[in-house]
């Protein structure tokens, strides 16, 4: 059994791994395009909103199909991968995206003045400066991987269900067969394994990037008590050719990275234009005459989803996308009060942020079927808890985000900023309020975007709970609740329409609400024009 | 001149920074020096020497590894608003108005209402003439305009000890004249904050033409290779010849 549980932790990481250096990779080229051009901006954002709106549940199983057809040896490896791909992928990608937008003017503009070209200015400025935006959302990228391991290592194709082999699968087999002692070592198995790759890659991925921060909190230097310091050095030189290793990595990485791949001139507007309008004549080339011979079918597929839409009820539908917005911002809510003040407090205190963040590592990857069981049972026991249960579920999913996001925020108030406060003894919540928020509110909100995405697609699955056979769901009315009771009853039109609505719903939130909170933001707190 | 006349007091400071790689680099070695009182002191030395470190030790923001502070005779344990530090590149915060980057400095106090607090911050305003700014930001002020808010909020305290950290280093020569004149002028009124000076710069002329004493370091670690007292008449003629000798003299003991 031991040797099954290591086998299974083994490719369950390997899985993680590909996945992530795809989101990194993947993250870096939208992130810093994104960041640098206003072109690509309106496209490329936009279409991450989309993407990230679209319920992955929802247009998974497709995936999974196209791909086990295409490549029936390793599909539904590929899928399994793209799976965890899709929640690691968002919170690298807006914090790329964050880090490219907030690179000082004046440092663009040396980079304008030395005739830096593109390729240069990606190596020595954008990526070097979005690399500790990477290097703090690894974490929370990696506690999302494992919270849906399950998930993503379980596929569902019609009828069949196929697992693929890791600790995900393994551990819900055990848990079927009430092999307990099983659970208990594939956890333990799974939480060493995480604090191991915390401590050896995580953490010296982390302090290396922060050579590439703006703005750092240099340590309070020689206020360190001589036995910790002690200690500290000792550990320091356990730590040194860990140290070297991870920068001859990071180098590697660096040439590895597609850099030759973005082609320069892809950033010429005109070559750009020119892509558009293939594509799009290509598209409707190829796609016109096949809409035009079956326009009968379409037509008839429209009228049916818009029937579906008039048989729910409109006011029905808008209720229950009330009561699930509701719901998301009550997480949102939750988040961030939970995020901002355990945040603040490890930036306050570095030393016991250096000893907690490695715990909360492991309490962030705990996998979601775990906590089933504390879930289901406040869903049995009324209907407040319940509703406290579908929210628990979903700010599990994202609030890693907001967290990690505030943290970053948090880590780039400069020094001298903090010694000004402490010349003029401002309060805790003076210091907090002035200097720690103001600097912290662009990658706050980011984090609240990308948690947003996340709080919607769990909504699907928190308002309707199956565990063991048994189905809760809470009480009052929700578009989640909704769309997993057609999906059972196999009603692909009504679960087209909910799916419309939730989506473009999400779209103009993310764009009314969020984007213009962030734009306004940056703007307010004058972060470009940073004395 | 004897010891009670000292203001603030530094005996045998040590400190260093550790490194990334566990080795602590050596910044300040046993360091010795006082600042008295009514005085304004020089402090010029090599790029990378120290200084800034030490002012950080004066304003009560490091405390060395080893050695002992003393302020106004007892042991210096942290900030005070009676020792103002004015930073390198003042950390002015962007989404502040002028006027309330330097009411921040009095933000904590409880000793004075809203309206004392405001009165002092227009009289700071004016006297380093930034009267019509209060509302602007600071990325709408030039270089120069920005030292000053900075030295504003420096004063408001009312500070008994200004600690100036190259106060002209970017600015151009003619703002910077005018920025060293409201400084003396400042320190000369008895009215006015602060009581005595401690003003680090690489500009031997500068200091040659505000302090009374000047204190010479090494390189890293950071030692006192000479004092040189100036005893030149105030207003200082820079055009002198007591003055060309004197800035020769610290030039000769930098080099
Ligand atoms: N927080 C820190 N951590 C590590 N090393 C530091 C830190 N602050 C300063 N040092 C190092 O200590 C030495 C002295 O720094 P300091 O800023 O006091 O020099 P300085 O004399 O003010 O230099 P300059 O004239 O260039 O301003 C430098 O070598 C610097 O690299
Ligand atoms: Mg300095």
């Amino acid at each position: 059994m031991l040797w099954e549980i290591i086998t299974a932790v083994t490719l369950s990481w390997a899985r993680i791994a590909a996945a992530i250096i795809l989101s990194v990779s993947a993250a870096l080229v939208v992130g810093i395009y994104s960041g640098i051009s206003r072109r690509v901006d309106r496209i490329a954002i936009p279409v991450l909103d989309v993407l990230q709106s679209v319920p992955i549940l929802g247009f998974f199983p497709i995936a999974v199909y196209i791909l086990a057809k295409a490549i029936p040896s390793v599909g539904y490896e590929i899928a399994s991968i793209f799976l965890i791909f899709t929640c690691t992928f968002w919170n690298l990608a807006f914090g790329v995206y964050e880090g490219a937008r907030s690179i000082p003017q004046t440092v663009l503009e040396v980079a304008e003045l030395s005739k830096l070209s593109h390729t240069e200015r990606l190596r020595k400025i954008y990526i070097p400066a979005t690399f500790p935006k990477v290097a703090d959302q690894l974490p929370a990228s990696l506690a999302n991987a494992f919270y849906f391991l399950a998930a993503s290592e379980v596929m569902a194709l019609g009828e069949a269900e196929v697992r693929v082999a890791g600790i995900g699968t393994l551990i819900l087999r055990y848990q079927e067969i009430g092999n307990y002692e099983g659970i208990v070592l594939g956890i333990l198995a799974t939480a060493l394994s995480i604090a191991a790759v915390y401590l050896l890659i995580l953490t010296p991925i982390i302090s290396y990037s922060d050579k590439y921060r703006f703005d750092v909190i240099k340590p309070a230097a020689g206020a360190t008590p001589s036995l910790l310091r002690g200690l500290y050095s000792r550990f320091k030189s356990i730590q040194a050719p860990l140290k070297v290793e991870s920068r001859r990595i990071s180098e590697a990485a660096q040439r590895l990275l597609p850099t030759q791949f973005v082609n320069v001139k892809y950033m010429r507007s005109d070559l750009m234009r020119l892509l558009l309008i293939i594509f799009i004549v290509a598209s409707l080339v190829l796609l016109v005459p096949r809409i035009y011979a079956n326009m009968d079918d379409v037509w008839a597929a429209i009228m049916s989803v818009a029937a579906a839409g008039l048989r729910l009820g409109l006011t029905n539908v808008g209720e229950a996308l009330a009561y699930s917005f509701l719901r998301v911002l009550a997480c949102l809510a939750l988040m961030t009060a939970f995020s901002i003040p355990l945040a603040y407090f490890m930036s306050e205190k570095p030393r016991i942020r250096a000893s907690l963040l490695p715990a909360l590592q492991m309490l962030a990857a705990m996998p979601s079927p775990l906590i089933f069981p504390i879930i289901s049972s406040l869903f049995e026991a009324g209907a407040l808890t319940r509703e406290l249960g579908a929210l628990l579920l979903m700010a599990l999913g994202s609030i890693w985000y907001v967290f990690y996001s505030t943290l970053s925020g948090f880590s780039r108030v400069h020094s001298e900023y903090l010694e000004l406060a402490e010349m003029y003894k401002l309060s805790s919540v003076q210091r907090f309020r002035y200097i720690y928020i103001p600097f912290a509110t662009p990658s706050l909100v980011t984090g609240l975007i990308t948690a947003t995405g996340g709080a919607w697609n769990t909504v699907i699955v928190a308002e309707r709970l199956g565990e063991g056979g048994a189905i809760f769901e809470v009480y009052s009315p929700g578009l989640g609740k909704m769309m997993s009771t057609l999906a059972e009853m196999a009603d692909t039109a009504g679960l087209v329409f909910t799916v419309i609505v939730m989506t473009v719903f999400v779209i103009l939130v993310n764009r009314l609400l969020w984007r213009a909170l962030y734009d306004y933001s940056i703007r307010a707190l004058r972060i470009h024009e940073q004395v | 001149m004897n010891k009670s006349e000292a203001l603030l007091e530094l005996r045998d400071v040590s400190h260093g920074y550790s490194l990334r790689a566990g080795a602590t680099l050596r910044v300040i070695e046993n360091l010795s020096l006082e600042v008295r009182f009514n005085e304004f002191l020089g402090i010029v030395g090599p790029s990378g020497c120290g200084k800034s470190t030490i002012l950080r030790i004066m304003a009560g923001l490091i405390k060395p590894l080893s050695g002992v502070v003393t302020f106004r005779g007892s042991i210096l344990n942290g900030t005070t608003p009676r020792i103002s530090l004015m930073h390198q590149i003042p950390p002015l915060l962007p989404w502040l108005t002028v006027r309330e980057n330097i009411a921040l400095a009095l933000i904590a106090r409880d000793d004075l209402t809203e309206e004392e607090k405001r009165l002092k911050v227009t009289q700071f305003l004016e006297l380093v003439e930034l009267t019509g700014y209060d509302s602007a930001y600071p990325y709408e002020l030039s270089g120069g305009m920005k030292q000053r808010v900075a030295l504003a909020r420096a004063l408001v305290t009312d500070p008994d000890l200004l600690l100036l950290d190259e106060p002209f280093s970017n600015l151009d020569p003619l703002t910077s004249l005018s920025l060293s004149r409201e400084i003396e002028y400042m320190w000369l009124e008895s009215t006015l904050p602060p009581i005595s000076v401690v003003m680090v710069s690489h500009n031997i002329e500068e200091v040659v033409m505000l302090a009374d004493r000047i204190i010479v370091l090494g390189s890293r670690p950071a030692r006192i290779l000479a004092e040189v007292p100036i005893e030149m008449q105030r207003p200082r003629n820079k055009k002198s010849e007591e003055f060309y000798r004197l800035v020769d003299e610290v030039f000769s003991l930098i080099s």
